[in-house]
């Protein structure tokens, strides 16, 4: 103790020196929103590269994992490829219309419990990500991109108290808006759903294709609980998540290309 | 030594009122404000606390950041200046840096330019750099640094003759 305090007694210039300049650095941070954005942005890309890092090691210690996952998705997939095909030659070549592609990426920095929740992924500017895009992981929804820098883009999560996306129940036409139920990390809640539905507990949540960030039919989750409530018009629903916002790893981004005329078509009204 | 802080304490109010009432509203072509409150930090005693000093140079940034209304580029600025101060002194006079007052004491009139060069340049190099705080207008930066640098330090020379009478 004696010690560390000769010491301090002995740098007590620098000391000084450096509790001013962080004084002074807060000062410049709360009172211009030009410097403030930028130190943000400078923030996200250092964030961005400490996580990268901490994850690379993570990563490499799971890949035995990983691979078992990748082979057993890469299963499904062929198995849908070859039903396709079998449909494709059956309805005689009519060509369905799907302005979507995909970028893949890997999430760097997961945050997943507070309130409001936002992950960073190892794509940016440069590989094309926008504002505003969504972000699929292979079986669910992850969020909405908010934030781009060169080379990493911070996204809103799924389970984020600010966000509300468009779904609906599978195999019927009852349109909701699902959002995070604050309880539980892959808890969500459904809500606008009449009360005259014929729903049941199970029934598979998909998302409803009625907003420019995701096409219709991509599984979310499956309704655990069901309540009528009283006087309301409404059920309040509670839906579970088929993968868990703490597992993710990769993740697609989904472009739209249609994106420009469906902007175009809203400024015009 | 009651007489030296007093002397202190004048100078540093009368510096910071010159700054915010004469020299922020010269606008030379339009954009030049020379800068001349650095003097407190230029002829601060060698041989006094440098702790003091630093919390002083500090204060000095902070109050006219505060009063012209700036985002905190003058606290900055003044707050690296203070503390680098010692190595500018050792660059610029060399065997003669013992010397409490050596930029006026100094016989070598090129020693006592560049100490005041180095110290205008480097505060107004900052100043500017946090101000634009972006590396795309590096030569704005440049431009501004330079152009102020010749005019603060006209000033400062002519109002470093008066303290030697």
């Amino acid at each position: 103790m004696q010690r560390i305090i000769n010491a301090l007694a002995r740098n007590k210039n620098t000391v000084l020196f450096i509790l001013l300049l962080i004084i002074s650095l807060y000062f410049l941070n709360s009172r211009s929103y030009f410097h403030q954005t930028k130190i943000a942005k400078l923030s996200l890309s250092i964030s961005g590269i400490l996580n990268n890092l901490s994850s690379n090691i993570i990563r490499y210690s799971n890949l035995n994992k990983e691979n078992k996952l990748l082979i057993q998705e890469n299963l499904i997939l062929k198995s849908d490829l070859i039903k396709n095909k079998n449909i494709e030659t059956i309805k005689s070549k009519k060509e369905i219309y799907f302005p979507f592609s995909l970028i893949n990426a890997r999430i760097v920095k997961n945050n997943y419990n507070k309130k409001e929740n936002f992950v960073i992924i190892n794509k940016g500017e440069k590989d094309g990500i926008k504002k505003e895009m969504g972000v699929i992981t292979s079986n669910g929804i992850v969020g909405i991109i908010n934030n781009v820098s060169k080379n990493y883009s911070s996204i809103i999560s799924i389970i984020n108290s600010n966000i509300k996306i468009n779904a609906k129940i599978k195999n019927t036409n009852y349109f909701g808006a699902i959002g995070w139920s604050e309880k539980k990390i892959n808890i969500m809640t459904l809500e606008d759903i009449v009360s005259t539905a014929k729903i049941s507990i199970g029934d598979t949540i998909i998302s409803g294709g009625m907003s420019s960030y995701f096409p219709s039919n991509l599984e979310i989750g499956k309704i655990v609980t069901l309540k009528k409530e009283k006087n309301e018009g409404y059920y309040s629903i509670e839906v579970e998540l088929f993968n868990n916002p703490s597992q993710w790893e990769y993740v697609y981004v989904i472009k739209n290309m249609d994106i420009m005329e469906i902007n175009n078509l809203e400024g015009k009204n | 030594m009651i007489n030296e802080n007093l002397k202190i304490f004048f100078q540093f109010i009368s510096l910071i009122l010159a700054q915010i009432i004469v020299l922020d509203n010269i606008n030379l072509f339009g954009f030049l404000n020379p800068i001349i409150y650095i003097l407190f930090i230029i002829t601060y005693r060698f041989d006094q606390n440098q702790t003091l000093f630093i919390f002083l140079s500090f204060l000095l940034g902070l109050t006219i950041d505060l009063l012209t209304q700036s985002s905190g580029a003058n606290t900055i600025s003044c707050l690296i200046l203070s503390y680098i101060r010692p190595f500018i002194i050792n660059f610029s006079f060399k065997i003669n840096s013992d010397m409490p007052k050596a930029y006026i004491t100094d016989p070598k009139i090129s020693n006592r330019i560049s100490y005041i060069f180095s110290i205008v340049l480097i505060h107004h190099l900052i100043y500017f750099s946090v101000v634009y705080f972006d590396i795309n207008s590096i030569i704005l930066i440049i431009k501004y640094t330079f152009l102020t640098t010749i005019f603060s330090i006209i000033l400062i020379w002519t109002l470093i003759s008066f303290y030697k009478s």
